[in-house]
C-alpha cells in the first residue's frame, strides 16, 4: 500500500462559487505573493482549492499541505520540491532532491531558485497549514526563498495565523495580496446559495439569523447545512441554534455526529485519533468491516472529510473536526484511546509506515513498542532524509524507555558520527546490556547494527585493531520476515559495510576492504540509496588504486557523478574523490590533466578533516608535480604527508610510499645529504617497506655505491620484500637497471627495463619512469627487441617534455569497423617490426601490408604508429587492455 | 529565570459556553461561563504553558476575548464555596 501523495485531490469540495475571493486571488498571481490569514474553518482550503479549479490552473499547481507538528526542514522542503517538479513537468529544470543525513538548506534552496528561474511558464505554490510548520530553519529558508523568487514562482500561504516571514516588506511595496478572516465571511448572497445547494428551504429572516449567529464562519455555514438538511422543520432548529451560548463549532458539530447511524458515529469517534485513515485501518480501529463505503460516502455527502489520493483510498478528517470528536472521545471513553492508538501502532507498522506507527505509540505510551520501531527502521529513515523528523519523535521518551537494545543501538551510531564518543559508548553499555530481549527474528540485523557502532566508535577512537575485531556480524546474510524489515535489514547492512570497508581501508588491509565495500555497494543499490552508493564507491576507488589507476579513476568518476548530481560536494569524501582523479593522471603521465582535478580537491578540503584523507590529497599533488619537474614543490607536499602522519594512530601506507618519493627526489635534487637525513627518520617498520629500500638505493647510487644499490634492491626485485604500492617495483627496476648500468652488465640493465615496461604497459604508467632518473638508459633501449614499443615511445615523449594527448573522455566509437587482415596487421604496430619484417611474418606483399596500415591509421583517426597503437588499445583491438571495462 | 517568580495565576477569556467536550482540552483550568463568555482560569507554570493554552484556543477555532494575568498569590475565586472539580461546575451551568 502506498502513503497518499500529497496532491491536491480531484473533487471540488465547494457548493459555493465565491467569485469576489477567486477575482481577489487571480490578481494577486501578478503581485507574486498571497497571504491567506485566518482562523481554523474560515474555509481557506476549500477557496484555494475550487478557485484553483475554477481558474484552470491545477495543472500548474505545486501544492503542499504541512504535516501536524512538522519539525523537519528536510521533510518539508522534499514535499515542496516534489509538488514543484510535478508542477513544472519532468524531466526539467526543477531537480528533484534526495534526502541526505545532514540537510543544506542552502544548497538545497539555491539549486531550487536556479531550477525556477529556468522555466518558461509561471507554476503557483500552494502551502497549505503553514502554521504547522515549527521548525525556525525552514521557517527561516523560506522567507528567503520568497525574496529571492523569481517570476516564474507565484506563492499562496494559508495559514491559522500571521506567519514570522517578515511579509510586511511585501505588504509595504505593495506585492502582498492578503485574505484575512472578515474577506472569508461568507456573505448574505452566499450564504442563500449554499442552503440552496444543499437543497434547504428557509425563510430569510432564518438565512440572515443563521448569518448573525455563524458570523459568517465557513465551517459553522455548512455544518449548520448538514444539520438542516432533511430536517423537517427548519426554522425550529435555527431558532435554537441562535439562542444557545455554546460555541458554534462544538454545537453543530455535535448535532451532525448525532444524525449519524450509530456505526458512522462510532467510526468517526474511534478514528478521530488519527491524521489520517483508510478503510483498512478504520476496520482494525472499529472492529468491524465497512470502514471504506462509510468514508466514502462522507465525503460524497460533504461532510467533512476528504480523500487525500485520485484513487480516494485514504481520507482526513477536518482538523477541527476531528479535534472536537477526539475531545468526545476523551470525554465519553477515556480509556479506550491508549488501545486505539495501540491497535493504530500496530496496523500502520504491519504496512511500513514507520513514522505514524511510532507516533501512536508514542499516544498510547507504548514506549517499548516506539522504541523497537526507531531501532529497526532508524537507518532507513535516516536515508530516507527523515532524520530530524526522528529526533523529534526521541524528544518525549522517558530515561528508562532508552532502555531498548535495538533503539540504543541505533542512537550509538547516531552519536558517534556526531560526535559524541561517550555517550555512544553508554549506549552500546545499554544495548549489550539488553541484548537478550531482542527477538529472535531481528538478532541478527541488531547484532550488525551493534557491530556497526562498536566498530565505528573504535574507528573515531583511532583504535583500527579493535574496529576490525568487530566485523563478523556484518558478515552474515539479511533475513527477515516482511519485505519492509529486508530492506531495513539491508539498509543496515550496508552502512555496516561502508564504515567496515572504510576502516579496512585506512587501516591497510585492502583487499578485504575492496571484497566489503563491494557488497555494500550491492546491497546500497538494490535499496536505491545514491548516498552509500556514492560512499562505496569513493572508498573503493582508492582501494582499487593499488592495483590499477585506471579502474580508480573510473571508480572515483562514478563516486563524482553521484556526488555531483545530489549536491552532495561538500561531503568529507570529495576532496578523496578528486584527488584520486588527478593521482591516475598523473600516474598514467597526463599532468597538466590532473591540474583541475588537484586544485578542486585542496580546495575542497575542510580545515577539520580526517588526517588520512588530507594526506591523500597532499600525496597526490606531490606525485604530480613530481611528474611535472617541479621538484621542490613536490618535496613540499610529501613533506606534509609525513607531518599528518604524525597526527594518525595508524600508519597510512602512502605516507611510507610518499616519504620514500620525498627521499628519491631529494636525491634527485643533488640534496644527498638531506636525502639521507629524511630516510633515518623512518621507523624500522618503515624500512622493511620496498619503497624505504629502494629511497635507499638511490642514494646509494648517488653515492656512485652501485654494489650497494644491488643488494638493497634484490628482495624487492624477488619479491621478497613487501611493497606499499605494486608500482613501487617499476621503480626498484629502474634504479636496479642504473646500478647495472654504472657495473657494466648491459644485458642486465636491459632486462630490468624491460621487466618495468612490461609491469608499467597494463595501467599505462608512465610516472615512475619520470620518476627515476633513467632517461639515457631508456634512450638506449633497444627498440627492435622490445614488446613494449609503444609505451617507450610515449615515456620517451613524456620525458622530452611534449604532452600527453588528453584522455578522451566519452568511450571512443569505431566509424568503419577494421577488416581481418587490418586487424592482423594492427596485432604487429607495436612491436616496431618495419612493414617488409611485418609482411615476412604474415606471408603477404610489403605493399599490401603498407595499404593495410594506411587504412588502419585512417580507420583510427591517426598520424603516427603509436597514435594507432593507443588508439588501438582504447578500443579493445588491441590487448592487454589498458582500461578495465565495467 | 526563577520558575516560582512565573508562575502566575491566568485569565483567559472566550467567547461562547464550551462545552464538557471542549473543556476536555482544558484539564488543567477552570471554567465558569458568564454571559456567553467562558473564563478559563488557572495556575500556568510558565509563559510555555501559556501559549500551549492558546495555541489550543486557535486550533479549536474559539475566540480569543482577553488574557489577565493575576498575581501568584492565590486570589478568591468566584468558585470559593462550591464544588472545586470542573468538570461539576460546569454540570452545574449546563442546562
Amino acid at each position: 500500500m502506498r502513503a497518499p501523495e500529497r496532491t491536491a485531490p480531484a473533487r471540488p469540495p465547494s457548493l459555493v462559487a465565491r467569485t469576489a475571493l477567486y477575482e481577489l486571488l487571480s490578481a494577486g498571481l501578478a503581485g507574486g505573493i498571497t497571504l491567506v490569514s485566518a482562523p481554523a474553518g474560515s474555509g481557506k482550503t476549500i477557496l484555494l482549492r475550487s478557485w484553483i479549479e475554477t481558474a484552470g490552473l491545477r495543472a500548474r499547481t505545486a501544492w503542499v499541505s504541512v504535516e501536524r507538528d512538522e519539525h523537519d526542514a528536510q521533510r518539508f522542503w522534499l514535499s515542496v520540491v516534489e509538488a514543484l517538479r510535478g508542477a513544472a513537468g519532468v524531466p526539467g529544470p526543477v531537480e528533484k532532491l534526495t534526502p541526505t543525513l545532514e540537510f543544506d538548506g542552502g544548497a538545497v534552496l539555491e539549486r531550487l531558485v536556479s531550477g525556477l528561474r529556468a522555466l518558461e511558464e509561471p507554476v503557483l505554490l500552494v502551502i497549505d497549514d503553514l502554521n504547522q510548520l515549527l521548525d525556525p530553519d525552514a521557517l527561516a529558508q523560506l522567507e528567503e526563498l520568497l525574496a529571492r523568487r523569481p517570476p516564474q514562482l507565484r506563492v499562496i500561504l494559508a495559514t491559522r495565523h500571521d506567519p514570522p516571514l517578515g511579509l510586511h516588506r511585501y505588504r509595504l511595496v505593495g506585492e502582498l495580496t492578503e485574505v484575512r478572516a472578515i474577506d472569508l465571511r461568507f456573505t448574505l448572497d452566499e450564504t442563500r446559495e449554499l442552503l440552496a445547494a444543499a437543497g434547504i428551504g428557509l425563510a430569510d429572516d432564518a438565512v440572515a439569523s443563521l448569518l448573525s449567529r455563524t458570523e459568517g464562519w465557513a465551517a459553522g455555514l455548512r455544518l449548520a447545512a448538514l444539520s438542516l438538511a432533511g430536517r423537517a422543520e427548519p426554522e425550529r432548529f435555527v431558532a435554537e441554534f441562535s439562542g444557545s451560548e455554546r460555541t458554534v463549532a462544538d454545537y453543530l458539530i455535535a448535532e451532525v455526529v448525532a444524525r449519524q447511524p450509530e456505526r458512522v458515529r462510532r467510526l468517526l469517534l474511534l478514528t478521530s485519533i488519527l491524521e489520517r485513515v483508510n478503510g483498512a485501518l478504520a476496520d482494525r480501529l472499529v472492529g468491524a468491516t465497512g470502514s471504506e463505503r462509510i468514508l466514502l460516502e462522507l465525503e460524497d455527502a460533504n461532510a467533512f472529510v476528504f480523500s487525500l489520493d485520485p484513487e480516494r483510498s485514504w481520507f482526513r478528517y477536518h482538523q477541527l473536526f476531528a479535534d472536537l470528536l477526539r475531545l468526545e472521545l476523551r470525554r465519553t471513553e477515556p480509556d479506550s484511546v491508549p488501545g486505539l492508538h495501540h491497535a493504530a501502532a500496530e496496523w500502520f507498522a504491519e504496512q511500513g509506515f514507520v513514522i505514524d506507527a511510532i507516533k501512536h505509540a508514542q499516544a498510547a505510551t507504548d514506549w517499548r513498542l516506539a522504541g523497537d520501531l526507531i531501532g529497526q527502521y532508524g537507518f532507513s529513515l535516516s536515508l530516507d532524509g527523515s532524520f530530524a523528523t526522528m529526533r523529534a519523535l526521541l524528544e518525549p521518551f522517558p530515561a528508562d524507555a532508552l532502555a531498548n537494545p535495538e533503539l540504543a543501538a541505533f542512537l550509538a551510531y547516531g552519536e558517534v558520527i556526531r560526535p559524541s564518543l561517550d555517550t555512544a559508548a553508554a549506549y552500546i553499555a545499554v544495548a549489550e546490556r539488553h541484548a537478550s530481549e531482542v527477538p529472535a527474528e531481528r538478532r541478527r540485523t541488531f547484532d550488525a547494527m551493534l557491530a556497526t557502532a562498536r566498530l565505528t566508535l573504535a574507528r573515531w577512537r583511532g583504535d583500527y585493531g579493535t574496529a576490525l575485531s568487530e566485523a563478523q556480524p556484518l558478515l552474515e546474510a539479511v533475513e527477515a520476515d516482511t519485505v519492509g524489515e529486508v530492506a531495513a535489514a539491508r539498509d543496515v547492512r550496508a552502512v555496516g559495510l561502508l564504515n567496515l570497508g572504510t576502516v579496512e581501508l585506512w587501516s591497510g588491509a585492502g583487499d578485504d576492504a575492496e571484497r566489503h565495500l563491494r557488497e555494500g555497494l550491492e546491497l546500497a543499490r538494490r535499496n536505491g540509496r545514491p548516498y552509500l552508493e556514492q560512499g562505496c564507491l569513493a572508498h573503493l576507488a582508492v582501494a582499487a588504486a593499488r592495483n590499477s589507476l585506471t579502474a580508480a579513476r573510473e571508480l572515483a568518476a562514478q563516486a563524482l557523478e553521484i556526488l555531483e548530481k545530489y549536491g552532495w560536494m561538500s561531503e568529507p569524501i570529495v576532496p578523496v574523490v578528486l584527488a584520486t582523479m588527478g593521482a591516475a593522471d598523473a600516474w598514467q603521465g597526463r599532468f597538466d590533466d590532473a591540474q583541475p582535478w588537484l586544485d578542486r580537491a585542496e580546495q575542497a578540503l575542510r580545515p577539520d578533516a580526517e588526517p588520512a584523507k588530507e594526506l591523500l590529497v597532499r600525496y597526490a599533488r606531490g606525485i604530480q608535480r613530481l611528474g611535472q619537474g617541479r621538484h621542490a614543490e613536490a618535496i613540499a607536499a610529501f613533506a606534509e604527508t609525513q607531518r599528518l602522519q604524525l597526527l594518525m594512530v595508524a600508519r597510512d601506507p602512502l605516507a611510507i610510499q610518499a616519504r620514500g618519493l620525498q627521499v628519491q627526489t631529494l636525491v634527485r635534487m643533488g640534496e644527498v645529504s638531506a636525502a639521507r637525513a629524511a630516510v633515518e627518520t623512518a621507523t624500522d617498520d618503515e624500512r622493511r617497506y620496498g619503497e624505504t629500500q629502494a629511497a635507499l638505493a638511490s642514494i646509494h647510487l648517488a653515492e656512485r655505491d652501485a654494489h650497494a644499490a644491488v643488494e638493497v634492491l634484490a628482495p624487492v626485485l624477488s619479491g621478497t620484500t613487501h611493497v606499499v604500492r605494486d608500482l613501487s617495483v617499476i621503480n626498484a627496476l629502474l634504479l636496479d637497471a642504473l646500478a647495472r648500468d654504472m657495473l657494466g652488465d648491459a644485458k642486465a640493465a636491459e632486462d630490468d627495463i624491460e621487466r618495468a615496461l612490461g609491469l608499467a604497459e597494463p595501467d599505462a604508467l608512465i610516472l615512475p619512469f619520470v620518476i627515476t632518473p633513467a632517461r639515457d638508459l631508456l634512450e638506449r633501449h633497444p627498440r627492435h627487441r622490445t614488446a613494449h614499443a609503444a609505451l617507450l615511445a610515449t615515456i620517451l615523449d613524456a620525458l622530452s617534455g611534449s604532452r600527453l594527448p588528453a584522455r578522451s573522455s566519452e568511450s571512443p566509437v569505431l566509424q568503419e569497423e577494421l577488416t581481418e587482415s587490418e586487424i592482423r596487421v594492427l596485432g604487429y604496430l607495436p612491436s616496431n617490426l618495419s612493414a617488409p619484417e611485418i609482411a615476412a611474418e604474415i606471408f603477404l606483399s610489403t605493399s599490401t601490408v603498407k595499404t593495410h596500415m594506411r587504412h588502419i591509421y585512417e580507420k583510427l583517426g591517426a598520424h603516427r604508429r603509436t597514435e594507432a597503437v593507443e588508439r588501438a588499445r582504447e578500443l579493445g583491438l588491441l590487448g592487454p587492455s589498458a582500461r578495465t571495462r565495467r | 529565570m526563577d520558575q516560582q517568580a512565573k508562575a502566575s495565576r491566568y485569565e483567559i477569556y472566550v467567547s461562547g459556553r464550551l462545552s464538557e467536550r471542549l473543556l476536555e482540552a482544558f484539564p488543567e483550568l477552570h471554567a465558569r461561563c458568564v454571559a456567553g463568555v467562558t473564563v478559563l482560569a488557572g495556575h500556568l507554570p510558565d509563559q510555555a504553558a501559556l501559549h500551549g493554552v492558546l495555541s489550543r484556543i486557535e486550533s479549536l477555532g474559539l475566540e480569543l476575548l482577553e488574557v489577565r494575568r493575576r498575581s501568584s498569590r492565590r486570589e478568591p475565586s468566584a468558585a470559593v464555596g462550591r464544588s472545586t472539580s470542573p468538570a461539576a461546575e460546569d454540570l452545574e451551568r449546563s442546562a
